[in-house]
This record gives structure tokens, C-alpha cells and sequence, in this order.
């Protein structure tokens, strides 16, 4: 439970620092934190029934490609367009056709195109490089954070199911640390909002 | 995790290796620009050039000849005409055509850009002095240390120190009573001197500076050089300096 409480409290800060920060409210990304603020709340409150977190992978797709297509070089704007909607709207087929609380394939969906994302952010960097170390870059610290939560959400989601016949503590501990990891991927994005400068 | 911080950290050398690549480039980029202005500047300074010295020939091929033509018309008509009430106003003539003739060499050497050394200068000062007080019962003598005929200089700058030699020349034939002039010509850590010296009478303090003197200044401080007035019983000295390029 302490672990909910220390999440909360991140995302949170992450939420304010981002709005707080000239350059990452005027890129949208506080849009995006305070998506995941208000779908966490609905499942806290919402127990064992969330009104709206099934919808959760369609506003966070959205949330995070406005977030890209202001940081992202504008020669790589159309790929993001393109991965974007394609995105959007298989999530949106996804949760339409889902009799579940969450669906499964639209949280894969929202995984692959944030981690599509972030790669073509890095690919776009190294393709054309400015003066700024990258590592002074606020958006290489949120796509180094999104990579490895998404990495880890699908590695986490995929066996689910197996796991849950087969091997219940395996299970439980891939949730455990999935919960570790979502603690250092929006930790590592609140530090990149409070050390950065650009 | 491994994988991941192994890929993360390949990204940044990449980045940072690509950085140093498009900073050299863009290094290379600037220093291309640079040379193609200096290459245009050039270009542009050597247009000039040759189009002063075409309209240096120009002038040598048509005016030099009408005003030789003139000269040599006046000296048959002074020949051929008897009667002595003419004769002042022939000479007129004549003496009009060669100051004419004089003026546009000057302007020639001026415009001329293979004259703008000072070994040049010195030479066409030097004759232009003689010229000068060829007729005039003043002495001259000419003095060099320390030339370095090759040295250059602008060319705004060697038309401004020869029309303060004239000046200062024609300010001695009118107002100094010398009978000797001494030009020395002398450089000294990359400027050009040029002093001219008679042993007239000075110039006393309730003298009025004409517009000479003004004007020896103008041009001085126009080309960034220097002039200094030593005055005396024993006579004027004016000394020009000017930078060399």
C-alpha cells in the first residue's frame, strides 16, 4: 500500500513540476501526468470497478503523442502522426470491443506506441543534433523512463494469464516488481523535470 | 535492464559523437562562408582596381594627347603670330595646358593602383618638387632613412599625403622667403614620415592659419595619421605620418 502512496506522491510532483516549468506546460506533457493522476484516483475510489481506466490507453496515447509532436524535430512530425492515430484508434477498437474492466490488447497498443514513440524521438536526436547534451534534455528523460515502464508493462501483461494457472508467485512477483520499476520510471521523469533545462 | 541501460547509453555516445560531427561541420560551413565574402571582397576590390587603372590609360590615351595637342597648337600660333599684345595670353594658355597636363598626371598616379608603394611616393614627390621649384631661386635637397621601397599604402591615404605636399610646397614658394627646402622621407614601426623643412622666415603667432592649414588636417585625421607644425626664426617644418598597410 505505502508503495500507492509513494506513486501517488511522484506523479503528483511530476504533475505540478511539469506545470510549474515554462518549457514542458508549453509542450503538454502536465497533460499527460494529470491523465494518469485522475485514471489512478478513479481506480483507487472505483474499486473493484473503475468507471473510466478502461479508457485509460486512448488519453494517454493522445496525451503523450501532443507531448511528442512539440519535442520531436519537425521532419519526424508525419511518422508520429502516423504512429499516433494508428494507435489511437486500434485502442479505441480495442476498449469498443472489450467486455473486461481493462483491455489488454489496447493496454499492449498504448505500450507499443509509447515505446514507438520514444525510439523515434532518440532516432530523431541522433539523426539532427543540436548544441544541447541530451542528457540536458527534459524529453530524453521522459523517453528513457516510458521505454523501460513500457518494456516492463508488456512483460508484465503477456503472460498474465499463464502465469495466473501456472505459476501464481512468479506472478506476484512480476507485479511487485513492475510497481518498482513504475516508481523509478516516474522518478527518473521527475528528476529530468527538475534538473533539465530544456 | 541490462539491455536497456546498454541501449541508453549507447544513444548518448552516439548523440555526443554526432554533436562533435555537426559542430565541425558547421565550423566548416562557417569558415567556407567566410572566405567566399573574402573572395567576393576581393573580387570586388580587384574590379575596382582594374577599372581605376582603365580610366587611368583612358585618360593618359585621350586626354594626355588633346592637351599635348593644345600645348603644341599654342606654341605654332605663338610663332606664327607677331604681334606682342598676344603674347600674354598665349603664354596664358600654355601655362593653363601645362598645369592641365600636370593635374591629370597627378590624377593618373593616383588612380594608378601599381603606384601605391611607398618607393612610388617618393619618387613622384621627389620629381614633382623639382618640377616645382625649377623655376623658383629655392635649393632642395632630399633625405630617405629606413625606407622600405615595397611597403604600401592605401590609396586614400597616399592621395591625401601628396596633396598635403603640394600644399605644404606651395606654402613655402608663397609665403616663406626660403631659399633651401629639405624633403626627408623616413619610416619607423610601420608608418610612413615625411618631412618637408625650409629656413624662411616662420610663421609668426598673429599669423593667420588659412584654410592650408585646415585642410593639412582634415585629410590627416581622414586617414588616421598624423601632422605636426615646427615653426621658427629659422624656419618651418611640417611633418606628415601616416600608417603603412
Amino acid at each position: 500500500m505505502y508503495l500507492l502512496y509513494i506513486y501517488i506522491t511522484i506523479v503528483s510532483l511530476c504533475f505540478v513540476m511539469s506545470g510549474f516549468r515554462k518549457v514542458s506546460r508549453a509542450s503538454g506533457l502536465w497533460i499527460y501526468f494529470l491523465l494518469v493522476l485522475l485514471f489512478e484516483f478513479d481506480m483507487i475510489l472505483h474499486q473493484p470497478t473503475p468507471l473510466i481506466y478502461k479508457y485509460s490507453p486512448i488519453f494517454l496515447t493522445i496525451a503523450l503523442m501532443l507531448y511528442y509532436l512539440k519535442s520531436i524535430e519537425p521532419k519526424f512530425k508525419l511518422y508520429l502522426w502516423i504512429l499516433g492515430v494508428a494507435g489511437v484508434v486500434l485502442s479505441i477498437i480495442f476498449v469498443a470491443v472489450s467486455e473486461e474492466q481493462f483491455s489488454n490488447n489496447a493496454g499492449l497498443v498504448k505500450a507499443l506506441a509509447t515505446i514507438s514513440f520514444c525510439l523515434l524521438w532518440f532516432f530523431s536526436q541522433l539523426a539532427m543534433p543540436n548544441n544541447t547534451p541530451i542528457i540536458k534534455k527534459l524529453a530524453f528523460w521522459v523517453s528513457s523512463a516510458l521505454l523501460l515502464w513500457s518494456i516492463f508493462f508488456i512483460f508484465r501483461l503477456m503472460p498474465r494469464y499463464l502465469l495466473n494457472t501456472q505459476d501464481k508467485n512468479f506472478l506476484a512477483q512480476i507485479r511487485i516488481a513492475f510497481q518498482y520499476f513504475t516508481l523509478l520510471a516516474y522518478a527518473t521523469m521527475l528528476g529530468g523535470l527538475i534538473f533539465t533545462k530544456e | 535492464m541490462l539491455l536497456f541501460t546498454a541501449f541508453i547509453i549507447f544513444v548518448v555516445v552516439l548523440y555526443n559523437r554526432k554533436q562533435v560531427l555537426a559542430a565541425k561541420e558547421a565550423q566548416l560551413k562557417e569558415a567556407e562562408f567566410e572566405n567566399e565574402i573574402l573572395q567576393k571582397e576581393l573580387e570586388r576590390q580587384r574590379a575596382i582596381q582594374d577599372e581605376r587603372h582603365r580610366i587611368s590609360l583612358d585618360m593618359h590615351d585621350e586626354l594626355g594627347a588633346g592637351i599635348s595637342a593644345i600645348k603644341l597648337q599654342t606654341e605654332f600660333l605663338k610663332n606664327k603670330i607677331n604681334d606682342p599684345l598676344y603674347f600674354d595670353d598665349i603664354n596664358d594658355i600654355l601655362k593653363a595646358s601645362t598645369e592641365l597636363n600636370l593635374t591629370m598626371r597627378e590624377m593618373m598616379w593616383s588612380l594608378h593602383a601599381g603606384n601605391n608603394d611607398v618607393g612610388h611616393f617618393i619618387q613622384f614627390s621627389k620629381r614633382y618638387a623639382e618640377g616645382f621649384f625649377q623655376k623658383a631661386r629655392i635649393g632642395i635637397s632630399f633625405e630617405e632613412h629606413n625606407i622600405e621601397p615595397q611597403a604600401l599604402l592605401a590609396d586614400e591615404v597616399r592621395r591625401n599625403l601628396f596633396l598635403c605636399f603640394k600644399e605644404a610646397l606651395n606654402n613655402i614658394y608663397k609665403h616663406s622667403c626660403a631659399s633651401v627646402v629639405n624633403i626627408i622621407y623616413t619610416s619607423e614601426q610601420n608608418a610612413f614620415k615625411l618631412i618637408i623643412e625650409d629656413n624662411g622666415k616662420g610663421i609668426a603667432d598673429n599669423v593667420h592659419k588659412g584654410n592650408g592649414f585646415h585642410n593639412m588636417e582634415r585629410r590627416m585625421q581622414a586617414v588616421k595619421g598624423g601632422w605636426k607644425l615646427t615653426t621658427g626664426e629659422g624656419g618651418t617644418a611640417l611633418s606628415f605620418s601616416v600608417g603603412l598597410l
